[in-house]
């Protein structure tokens, strides 16, 4: 239980502050969490070699030992991750991918495989001592650890703590751990001292200096602030008077922006008399500073996701109270999904989709969402980063698909092409000619005006950019649930930050190894495939239901650790019911198991399509039922483990590392393909059914062929 | 020894030749050539090179200092050059990529007729590779790999001319990388009347600059820092060849102008900026318009914050006082810094709201105030 909190909050904590130093997508994600779980599969297969040292005191000497080490390694990993970042890196450049997965592979493998290690070390250990196999049972402990954390951390624990406090209170645990494993075995008192001080120590140092830390990853600026979010790291930081709010490392506002101008007042020229205004982030006082020089404006409802941000930037910038302004702490899709008539202008201040969250403000849906809340002349403004002077495959891809997504809602689309791209849809028409609009509307602008802004030049750039990408607008359209603009902007992504062959290769072989896992396991482990492709479905199913609540729900951050709990009460759940009998009723029953996975998998998308599509339940009706699926689809994941753990024709050292390794890789597998192939380029239902399919080859194979003399 | 069996053996070997092929792909370089390897000829978007000389090593390119010596098959560094049969051919010809009308003040050109227009072309290439390239899509790509205009030298006027274009702005990714398709348009435009104005990097040798000097009027040259090693980490390339292009343009009389992005954490350096203006000053820059801009985060440099304004500020005050007549601060919108004042009356002869003239009391090259001349070409 122990080793699953320890597993956990670590893994929190550290892929938390890898998106705060590198930024996140969706892939750089994936590969934390795949590489996090390949090394510790590699860590739990090599310690069925590597045994005890023949004695009970040995056993529980090396399991110390590695207690330990979980404890104290994490401390190492984030100083690591900053003063290396800080050494290797000059300021403000942003990291390619090779980069990334060359820091995750060195500073995460210490960790990763003492953790591997140590599980199988305490399922061997704990199946020798109580002359049982209690590898499954191991397992179910892990994984209410696990829950214990989760749950904990996305609750609360997170922002209540800092990281390094965080980390210390996994020390306490771990060096408690070790104390009263080292009174069973009456170890010696001055080693245990010795190793009391010397975590006591580095803790405190660790927290003490934990903002010099952070500092860090903003060299030639004064931090100013930073706090930990449900939504990312929030940093405030200052240089030459200026003053700059990050989220994991992505610039969100900085003051002295003039360029603020743009996205208001390309919207709102648009309309003749805009009353009431929606406006979604970029910063409260710029934009509604901008909105409020209109006269006919009666009211600015400003929806911000994240009040941390609304915090940070009231550091700063001096905002006038004004009663028309009202600030909605809320998910803009929350919001407006039950709005109708509202609105005379929405704008969306959204970053490029570059994630599945980031994705739902740029789909069908939410257009349709949007054009259900302005009234008739009402004017949507969604924006993209700037094209420039030529657009590449990638920006020609994902501006197409935005314009044709806009177009199957609004009658007009254009694009004024500024700091960004800024795509105005209405049912009105719209135009670009915005220095005569604003001339005509009188209103005075440091930067848009016709000093600044020449129609003519607009006009031109905009045909450039529609006339570009006309060919390409008989493209698949960016939907909820085939969220397929995010994973353009993660190869533009890669593009940009110049990833040469040799990652592309590395990708490749990562994939090409866990086929000829799959292969060698096909081949020699039936059972093990079963477990392999049962991980695999659960934790695509996992990722593919969070997504799916977000879409459906907003981003609630703190139901995620519901979902979390759910799914890791299931699973252990699953693997702690005892599940015994003779081989060819528990083969019957491995069989039936993994069938009822593939139906529950089939389901996602048709609970995803027929329910919360349909929205004709109550909310809290399909949230149930949204949570009952992920902990079914859990325990069943668990149940197979569990009874792989019995088929498997082994000795338990073998079958614990085995099978928890191979768990692990599946596990791997199916989050890093779901969440960049899977989910994005063939959206949920062929998603799905891929799933299902690797689930039925791998049920079919072990059904033809499980040795039953082998079983024991 | 172990033996192995037939099916091992074959299985075995497969997944070796499978992990060379791998090894091979991943450290493989991209084969601008490849395309062309089995036909007669280079595409029609070719010229054979100007500034190249025979080594034994292969044909050394002399447009810029990073003179490539490329033996049959390779691609320059700036992916604009190959060698194709023991011959040296630029590929970037005819073909540009990016194509805009744009006034030319947004180049940077103060002083060069003011308020009017330019046709911008570029080709993809680059001879640098800087962190912070707002044009990175195609300064880092290769003209195979672009989607381009069909634009030969003739075309390049009339379309400047159909756009009521003043001029021609070579610009975006790097003209010398284009270096004969730059030369070869500019000749014909000058025939038209147009005039033709270089966006640089400045990173060319004499001979090919001095060449070029003969049909170009105008240059905005970048100097990005005053120090090599910036020059290096930021932008893979040096400091001194881009001085020395400095001081040709200077001699060869065309029309010159100096932009200096100002980057914190890079090249915000008081010390640095205030070397940079003295030595621009000794060196006969005095009257030669400088342009402080303000950084906003690009490319690879997308973790920074722009330029904080009083910095922007300070440079130009440091600037001035040096002895530098005309400092500009660009992309800051509200600020009075894009006025051209007469260094002798300090009235303001050229009213600019960011890209529009709002008032010109310039006469005959003189403020229209006291007389003084102004550098600069006007009409």
């Amino acid at each position: 239980m122990v080793l699953g909190f320890s597993t956990i909050l670590a893994q929190l904590v550290i892929i938390r502050e890898f998106l705060n130093v590198f930024e996140g997508n969706e892939l750089i994600i994936g590969l934390i969490f795949c590489t996090w779980m390949i090394l510790t599969a590699a860590g739990s297969a090599a310690a069925r070699k590597i045994g005890f040292a023949g004695t009970r005191h040995g056993m529980f000497l090396q399991i110390r030992i590695l207690v330990l080490a979980e404890g104290l390694l994490p401390f190492l990993v984030i100083i690591l991750l900053y003063q290396l970042e800080s050494w290797l890196f000059p300021p403000g450049t942003e990291k390619g991918l090779t980069t990334i997965l060359l820091f995750c592979f060195v500073l995460l493998l210490p960790g990763c495989f003492t953790g591997g290690m140590l599980f199988t070390h305490l399922a061997a250990g704990i199946s020798e001592i109580t002359g049982e196999n209690r590898v499954s049972a191991s397992y179910g402990w892990e994984s209410l650890g696990s829950i214990v954390a989760g749950v904990g951390f996305s609750m609360g624990l997170a922002y209540l703590l800092t990281t390094f406090q965080l980390l210390g209170l996994l020390a306490v645990i771990n060096v408690v751990t070790y104390l009263y494993l080292g009174k069973r075995e009456e170890s010696s008192l001055a080693a245990s001292i010795v190793v009391v001080c010397l975590f006591a120590v580095i803790t405190v140092v660790s927290i003490h200096y934990e903002n010099k830390i952070r500092s860090l990853h903003f060299r030639n600026q004064e931090l100013v602030l930073w706090q930990d979010t449900p939504y990312g790291n929030i940093s405030v930081t200052s240089t030459g008077g200026q003053y700059i709010i990050y989220s994991n490392s992505t610039l969100l506002l900085h003051t002295q922006n003039f360029y603020s101008e743009e996205p208001v007042h390309f919207a709102l020229l648009q309309h003749n008399e805009p009353r009431n205004v929606m406006i979604v982030s970029g910063g409260l006082q710029p934009m509604s500073a901008q909105a409020l020089k209109y006269p006919s404006v009666r009211s600015v409802d400003y929806v911000e996701i994240n009040p941390w941000l609304l915090r940070a930037e009231g550091l700063f910038s001096d905002t006038v109270p004004d009663l028309r302004v009202k600030v909605i702490i809320k998910d803009p899709r929350e919001h407006i999904k039950r709005l109708k008539d509202s609105y005379d202008v929405i704008i969306v201040n959204a970053p490029d989709p570059s994630s599945a969250q980031l994705n739902r403000y740029f789909t069908r849906e939410f257009f349709i969402e949007v054009k259900n809340a302005l009234r008739d002349s009402g004017v949507l403004e969604i924006s993209l980063s700037a094209t420039g002077n030529y657009m590449n495959e990638e920006a020609l891809e994902l501006n197409g698909m935005i314009v044709e997504t806009l177009r199957q809602v609004f009658r007009y689309v254009t694009v004024i092409a500024g700091e960004r791209n800024y795509y105005l849809a209405s049912d009105n028409p719209v135009g670009t000619d915005i220095a005569a609009r604003v001339n005509a509307a009188g209103i005075t602008n440091e930067y848009v005006n016709p000093y600044y802004l020449d129609d003519d030049l607009l006009r031109r750039r905009s045909e450039e950019i529609l006339t570009q990408i006309m060919p390409l607008l008989t493209c698949p359209i960016n939907t909820d649930l085939s969220p397929q603009a995010y994973f353009i902007q993660i190869r533009h992504w890669i593009r940009k930050s110049g990833t040469s062959n040799i990652t592309t290769v590395f990708i490749a072989s990562v994939l090409a190894c866990l086929m000829v896992l799959l292969v060698f396991i096909l081949r020699k482990r039936k059972v093990a495939l079963g477990v392999f492709s049962s991980s695999f479905a659960g934790a695509s199913a996992e990722f593919l239901l969070l997504f799916l609540f977000q879409v459906s729900f907003g981003y609630v951050y703190r139901m995620l650790g519901v979902i979390v709990a759910c799914y890791m009460g299931g699973l252990m759940a699953g693997s702690m019911i005892r599940a015994g009998g003779n081989a060819k009723k528990l083969k019957h029953a491995y069989f039936l198991v993994q069938l009822v996975l593939i139906v529950l998998i089939l389901a996602v998308p048709a609970f995803a399509y027929g329910v919360v599509g349909v929205n004709a339940l109550p909310q809290v009706v399909i949230q149930v039922m949204l949570f009952t699926l992920t902990a079914t689809i859990a325990f069943a994941t668990g149940l197979i483990f569990n009874m792989a753990s019995k088929l498997q024709a082994t000795d338990v050292r073998h079958t614990a590392g085995t099978l928890y390794g191979i768990d692990l890789a599946g596990a791997a597998a199916g989050t890093i393909l779901t969440s960049v192939i899977l989910l994005p380029v063939t959206g949920m239902l062929w998603g799905c059914v891929i799933i299902a399919v690797l689930l039925l080859v791998s049920l079919i194979s072990f059904f033809i062929t499980f040795d039953y003399a082998a079983y024991r | 020894m172990k033996r192995i069996g037939k099916r091992e053996f074959v299985r075995k070997g497969c997944m070796a030749l499978a992990g060379a092929a791998y090894v091979n792909y991943a450290f493989a370089e991209e084969n601008v050539l490849s395309e062309f390897a089995t036909a007669d000829e280079l595409w029609k978007w070719s010229k054979e090179c100007l500034f190249k000389e025979d080594t034994p090593r292969g044909i050394k390119c002399q447009i810029c200092p990073n003179e490539c010596i490329l033996k049959p098959g390779d691609t320059s560094v700036c992916r604009n050059r190959v060698n194709f049969r023991g011959k040296l051919y630029s590929i970037a010809y005819g073909n540009p990529c990016a194509m805009h009308v744009d006034p030319i003040e947004k180049q940077p050109f103060y002083h060069f007729f003011p308020g009017s227009r330019s046709l911008s072309i570029a080709t993809a290439g680059c001879n640098f590779a800087c962190l912070n390239c707002q044009n990175w899509t195609i300064s880092q790509a290769s003209p195979k790999k672009t989607r381009n205009y069909d634009l030969m030298p003739a075309l390049v006027a009339e379309q400047s001319i159909k756009n009521s274009c003043k001029s021609i702005a070579y610009t975006y990714s790097e003209p010398i990388t284009f270096y004969e398709y730059m030369y070869d348009s500019s000749v014909i435009a000058r025939q038209k009347g147009l005039k033709n104005v270089l966006v640089s990097n400045g990173y060319i040798n004499e001979k090919p600059l001095r060449h070029l000097c003969k049909v170009v009027d105008g240059a905005t040259i970048d100097l990005k820092s005053f120090d090599d090693n910036t020059y290096v980490r930021l932008n893979a390339g040096g400091l001194q060849p881009v001085l020395n292009a400095l001081k040709i343009f200077l001699q060869e009389e065309v029309w010159l102008e100096i932009s200096n992005l100002v980057i914190p954490g890079w090249t915000d350096s008081t010390e640095m900026i205030r070397k940079m203006c003295g030595w621009l000053y000794e060196n006969g820059f005095a009257n030669t318009p400088l342009h402080f801009l303000r950084f906003q985060p690009m490319y690879k440099l997308n973790h920074l914050p722009p330029t904080p304004v009083p910095i922007l500020q300070q440079s130009a005050e440091i600037a001035k006082e040096e002895g530098i007549r005309y400092v500009y601060i660009g992309n800051v919108p509200g600020t009075d810094a894009t006025n051209t004042r007469c260094p002798k009356c300090r009235k303001v002869v050229v009213e600019r709201t960011g890209h529009t003239v709002t008032g010109n009391h310039i006469k005959n090259g003189t403020c229209g105030f006291c007389g003084e001349k102004i550098s600069g070409r006007w009409t």
